[in-house]
Parts: structure tokens; C-alpha cells; sequence
């Protein structure tokens, strides 16, 4: 008798991306683009499929891998997007990239929006700076069946009026009937012809939301909110909503702990006993209560 | 009944001989840069035979301090070919692990690498792991730093060997051999007529089982720990003073995090120019500063007394809830060879009284 024979590898190599080409860049602020990407083999693009929510492992060959959201909405066909701030020692890298460049690819990882859930309600997105991608991908997924969903208010922030990013979109909703946009910057960002507001995300929301669903006629009880951006940022927002009446129950956010592996292997992106990667990065404020204040 | 025969003690390293002709890979304690390790050896006379616990684990011939995931290299076009080495997992026998190292490694580390839980399999590990036999070597010396009973575990605990064998007390002691799995059947066969069976198999147990319970005896790091869990299960306990107490003079070396069977923490990180290189996975630890930086400056755990909390959380709470395996086997390494002595188990105690404490309502 020998001893039992090894199996053939059963499972792919985790860590190994697929190659996504760089079809389009949108210089969204001096320090912020959207890549939007495609796969160099038709076959991983037939196999990909995403949710609302999810993100991915970026790699540039030779500097290494970031985290981001995937910031497209599954409705779009043929491409997804990410978004990033040139900021690290990946982000600098990849910032430098032009159209046709090649990436690697890992994903799609983590938890989504359940639009079941969502369907009827009134929805309040409330993003500063580069949170927005995260949220940003849900309105889009929203807006493909508009008529499905209740009133839409969107709250985006930045320091100053040219880091707000989506600047295009923010304009495109803005005509929108059916929904309401308000932009602001930080005390001191806005420019002279400044013609949005000027304050602090969860200040902002807190003076215009309530207004706004009282205007349509609507309260707070039928609503959801999500949010993304720095963490002091969240921690407010989260402040301003309950002020508002939100239940903590009623309140999504995006969690963005550093990662490496994306499948609960690493050790990197825990809070708690709670890894991210693998039930987040999308928590409800009541979920965020819960956890320790290790983020 | 588990047990298959004997060994004589004189013969017992002999085993390295039988294996290595047979073409298996050998792992034993053996001198690596002038310390007792676990490394490949083909002979008897390579073996440290005078160990409690060699200085590493052997959980690197599972999860490697490195490897290479892939190589990279930029075609004309701008694609790349990413190709992952051949790798071949030879047939890998340990000899002379500990229970401790063993269960933390194929059970704990196993735990994090399998798929059960989250259905991501790393197959680097799981399949290395397929091809790996376990024998333990009982202890009957602990140390006044080992605490594997404590954790719930003992110094002849089967739990995760294929093979173990136990050296009997008395005048004239034996290795008892006892089989698990079907692996350490297999290597029975090679092991042909080193192990003798020509004692009752009773009596041999009786005396394996007396071994055990002498050694037992001989611990000293024993404390409660049945507290622990659920002081930490609530999180304003997060915020308690004994964290930064205790924790404030690491130094933030990693040592107890590389030295630990459980310990499963790692980077990758790219080797070359920007055409051509490899992506490696690489060792890395929780305790190292730059480990949960953020690339905007954001760091969640500025303090080494921060990063040890997350440590010790890791052993005695997170491992549990988020794997469902055990974080601590209590090899005693981390509180050993601290430089600054920094003790996982005076945490745990005091994590313990804390809570007893609260139960009197004190
Ligand atoms: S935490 Fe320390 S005592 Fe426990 S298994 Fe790891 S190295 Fe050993
Ligand atoms: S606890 Fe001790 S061994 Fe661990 S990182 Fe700190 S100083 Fe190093
Ligand atoms: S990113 Fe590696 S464990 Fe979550």
C-alpha cells in the first residue's frame, strides 16, 4: 500500500486576477478618475457578473493591488468601472495609466444592496469626497426603474467645489424631476460663483433633507439612507440621520478598512471579529453600533 | 483502539531513514542557522532529539514565509502572461510535532485557509495540506511557559496527528504508536517492522494513557480561562484599561505573530520592474505598524498596545466567531520569546477575573 494519492489542485488559485483593458478614463477632479474597463478575454467577460455594492482587487503588475468599489452599475453592459483618488503608492501608479493600458482584475467580493428591499422606499444618499463611488453605483442601479422607488435625494460633499466628483452626473440629475440633488462644499471651498452649498455633509443634510421629503409629502419612516466617505464624516452623517428620526436599522454604509486578499485570509481588514472583506463592506448603522472602535 | 504497537526509544529517529527511502520528504527538528527548527532532514542523525519546541513551527511548509502566487511579464501588445509556477507538493511526513503546533496548524490555520466557512479555498495551503502526514510526539517535559491544557488541549492530544506516539514512564519506557487517519495507516507500511507489535495492545495503552496523565501533571501555567470569552463578547470591554496596561511596552517586533502555529496573516507584495516580475505572498504581521494603514493616511490602531489588543482578541475571541477553530493551542512561544514580555496569558487571566467580577456582581 502507498500512501493516498494527492488530489489535483481542486480550486483555482485564489490570487490570481484576470487581465481587464483600460477602455475609457474620465478625469472626474485634479486627483480623481473613473477607469472604465473591459476584459481582454471575452470569455472572462461572459463569466463576469456583479452586484450592486461589490468591489474588486485593481492590480498594476509590478506595484501591487488596491481595493476598490465597483462603481458602475450592473445594469451597464460590456464595461464596469472603478473610481480612485491618486493618494498611495498603487494610486499614484495607476493614476499615470492611459486608455488601452492593462490591469489585473479579482473580484467581484463582499456583500450588496438587496433592491428587493429598497424597492417603494424613499432613498437618501448622503456622500463626501471619494465616498461617493459606492453610493454612486446604487443610484445608477436605482434610476435604471426609476418608477419602482420613492423619492431620491442626493447629498455630495467635498472639501472644495473642484473635488466633488461626478460633476457631469450631479448636473444630469439636477434636471431631473424625479429627484433631487444638493451639493456642497466645506466652509471656505466655494468659489465665487459658487451655486451650491456650503457646509458640512451631515450639516447639509440635516438643514435640506427633512425639507425636501416634507415637500413630497414624506417622512422618514419610509426611508433608507446610505453613505460612504471619511470616517469622521460617517460618524456624523450617522448622528444627523438619527436627529432626522432614522433608525440606526435604516442606515447603510460602506466600510473601507484596508484589504489585501479580499477573501478572509490576509488578517488586514478586521473590526473586531467582524471581516469586512468577507460580510461587509455594506453594514447598517445598527451593525456599525455593534462593533468596536478598532476602524 | 488507536494503538498499533512500539517503538523503542533508541530506534525511534530511525523513522527518518525508512521515510526518506521510501521518497517521502522528511520535516524534523533539526540545527537551522544554529537554532532548533523544523526543517527537511534524510537522516537520523540530522535530528534534534533533545526538543520541547523548536524555535519556528511547521506551519511555513504549509503556508511558505514566501511564494510565488504568479509571475508577470508584459507582452508586445500590453497584456500580460501571468503564469503560476509548476508546483509540485511533495509527499511530506512531520515528524515530531508537538500537539499544540498540530492542532493549531491543521486545524486552525486549516480552518482559515479551507473553504468550509466562506467557500474561498486558498489551494497553496489546502493542497499542500493533502499531502502532508502529521506524526506528534506527546510531551512529558512542558515548560513553565507551555499552557496547551489550559486551552483545552494536552500534552498527548491526538486531535489533528495522523500518527502519535507517547513515551511511556518507568525502567525500561517505549513509544507507543497510535494511528488516526487513514494517512497514518499508510505510513505504518513504511514504517514496516520498526513499530513492534508484540505486546498487548491494552497494556501499551494503559501505560500511554498514565504517560499522559503524568505529564499533565507537570504543568504549571494552568488558570481559568472560562471567562475569557465572554468578557470579550461584549464590546465596552473593548475599551478597557488593561489593553493599554499591558500592551504599551511591545515594541512591535512581529515575533509572537511568526512564531505562532495559528498565526495566518500575509501580504503580497510585487517583485520586478513594471514588465516583468512576480507577485509574491508574503508573511505578514498584525503587530507591524503599517499593517492596517491607509493609503489616506487613516490608521485604526496607532499604538502597539492597539495591535497587541487585536492580538489577543485574534486568539481568544475572533478565531472562534469568524472560523470557529481555536486561536490559542497554548504553545507557550509567544510568551517564551518576547523580548519585552509581553504575556498572552496574563491577559487572558486578567480578562477572567475581570469577568468573574462582574458575575459576583463585585
Ligand atoms: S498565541 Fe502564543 S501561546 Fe498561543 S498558539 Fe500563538 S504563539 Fe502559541
Ligand atoms: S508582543 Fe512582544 S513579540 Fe509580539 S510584537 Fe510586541 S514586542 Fe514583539
Ligand atoms: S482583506 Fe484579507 S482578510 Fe479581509
Amino acid at each position: 500500500m502507498t500512501l493516498p494519492q494527492p488530489q489535483r489542485m481542486s480550486a483555482a488559485n485564489l490570487y490570481l486576477p484576470k487581465q481587464v483593458r483600460i477602455r475609457r478614463i474620465i478625469r472626474e477632479t485634479h486627483d480623481v478618475r473613473t477607469f472604465q474597463l473591459e476584459f481582454v478575454n471575452p470569455a472572462d467577460g461572459a463569466a463576469f457578473s456583479y452586484n450592486v455594492g461589490q468591489f474588486g482587487e485593481f492590480s498594476l503588475f509590478g506595484v501591487g493591488e488596491s481595493t476598490f468599489n465597483i462603481s458602475s452599475s450592473p445594469t451597464w453592459k460590456g464595461y464596469f468601472e472603478c473610481c480612485f483618488r491618486d493618494v498611495g503608492l498603487v494610486t499614484s501608479q495607476l493614476a499615470k495609466l492611459k486608455e488601452g493600458d492593462i490591469l489585473g482584475f479579482r473580484g467581484p467580493y463582499g456583500n450588496w444592496y438587496d433592491l428587493d428591499k429598497l424597492k417603494g422606499k424613499d432613498l437618501v444618499f448622503a456622500a463626501g469626497g471619494i465616498g461617493f463611488p459606492p453610493v454612486r453605483c446604487l443610484i445608477w442601479n436605482v434610476l435604471h426603474e426609476r418608477e419602482k422607488y420613492g423619492s431620491i435625494v442626493v447629498v455630495h460633499g467635498a472639501r472644495t467645489s473642484g473635488d466633488l466628483v461626478y460633476q457631469r452626473e450631479l448636473a444630469e440629475w439636477s434636471k431631473r424631476p424625479d429627484m433631487h440633488v444638493v451639493k456642497t462644499v466645506d466652509p471656505g471651498g466655494e468659489p465665487e460663483d459658487w451655486d451650491g452649498e456650503t457646509g458640512f455633509v451631515p450639516t447639509v443634510l440635516e438643514e435640506r433633507v427633512p425639507w425636501i421629503l416634507e415637500r413630497e409629502g414624506k417622512g422618514v419612516e419610509n426611508a433608507l439612507a446610505f453613505t460612504c466617505g471619511p470616517p469622521v464624516m460617517i460618524n456624523f452623517v450617522i448622528k444627523s440621520l438619527t436627529r432626522m428620526g432614522f433608525g440606526l436599522e435604516q442606515i447603510h454604509l460602506t466600510l473601507e478598512n484596508k484589504m489585501k486578499c479580499a477573501v478572509g485570509k490576509c488578517g488586514r481588514c478586521n473590526i473586531g471579529n467582524t471581516y469586512v472583506c468577507l460580510e461587509g463592506p455594506i453594514f447598517t448603522a445598527a451593525q456599525v453600533a455593534e462593533m468596536p472602535k478598532d476602524a | 483502539m488507536s494503538v498499533r504497537g512500539y517503538i523503542r526509544p533508541e530506534r525511534l529517529w530511525q523513522m527518518v531513514d525508512r521515510l526518506s527511502t521510501a521518497g517521502l520528504r522528511v520535516v524534523a527538528p533539526t540545527t537551522v542557522d544554529g537554532l532548533c527548527q523544523f526543517g527537511v532532514v534524510t537522516a537520523a542523525n540530522q535530528v534534534v532529539t533533545d526538543y520541547l519546541l523548536p524555535q519556528n513551527t511547521f506551519k511555513e511548509f504549509l503556508f511558505p514565509k514566501q511564494e510565488q502566487v504568479f509571475t508577470y511579464l508584459r507582452n508586445g501588445d500590453g497584456s500580460y502572461l501571468l503564469t503560476e509556477p509548476r508546483r509540485a507538493f511533495p509527499e511530506t511526513v512531520v515528524l515530531g510535532a508537538r500537539p499544540c503546533d498540530t492542532v493549531g496548524i491543521m486545524g486552525s490555520l486549516a480552518a482559515v485557509f479551507g473553504g468550509d466557512k466562506w467557500g474561498y479555498e486558498d489551494p497553496l495551503f489546502t493542497e499542500r495540506r493533502r499531502v502532508t502526514t502529521v506524526v506528534s510526539f506527546s510531551c512529558d517535559r512542558p515548560d513553565i511557559s507551555c499552557f496547551c491544557t489550559t486551552q483545552g488541549l494536552g500534552p498527548d492530544d491526538p486531535k489533528g496527528s495522523d500518527v502519535l506516539i507517547t513515551r511511556t514512564e518507568g525502567d525500561a519506557p517505549v513509544c507507543v504508536v497510535e494511528v488516526f487517519s487513514a494517512r497514518g495507516e499508510a505510513l505504518l507500511d513504511h514504517l514496516g517492522d520498526l513499530v513492534a507489535a508484540d505486546r498487548d495492545a491494552s497494556g501499551l495503552a494503559l501505560a500511554r494513557k498514565q504517560a499522559g496523565a503524568l505529564a499533565r501533571e507537570r504543568f504549571v501555567r494552568v488558570f481559568d480561562i472560562s471567562q475569557v470569552k465572554t468578557f470579550l463578547d461584549n464590546p465596552g470591554n473593548f475599551d478597557d484599561e488593561m489593553f493599554e496596561r499591558l500592551g504599551t511596552k511591545c515594541v512591535s517586533c512581529g515575533v509572537c505573530t511568526f512564531e505562532c502555529p495559528t498565526c495566518h496573516c500575509f501580504d503580497f507584495q510585487d517583485v520586478g520592474a513594471p514588465g516583468s516580475g512576480e507577485r509574491i505572498k508574503i508573511w505578514d504581521s498584525c503587530q507591524l505598524p503599517d499593517f492596517t494603514l491607509h493609503a489616506s493616511g487613516h490608521q485604526p490602531r496607532k499604538t502597539s498596545w492597539e495591535r497587541y489588543r487585536n492580538r489577543f482578541l485574534c486568539k481568544f475571541k475572533i478565531y472562534e466567531d469568524a472560523f470557529e477553530a481555536l486561536g490559542c493551542t497554548g504553545c507557550g512561544r509567544c510568551v517564551r520569546d518576547c523580548p519585552v514580555h509581553v504575556d498572552i496569558t496574563s491577559y487572558a487571566m486578567q480578562a477572567n477575573k475581570k469577568q468573574q467580577l462582574v458575575q459576583i456582581g463585585a
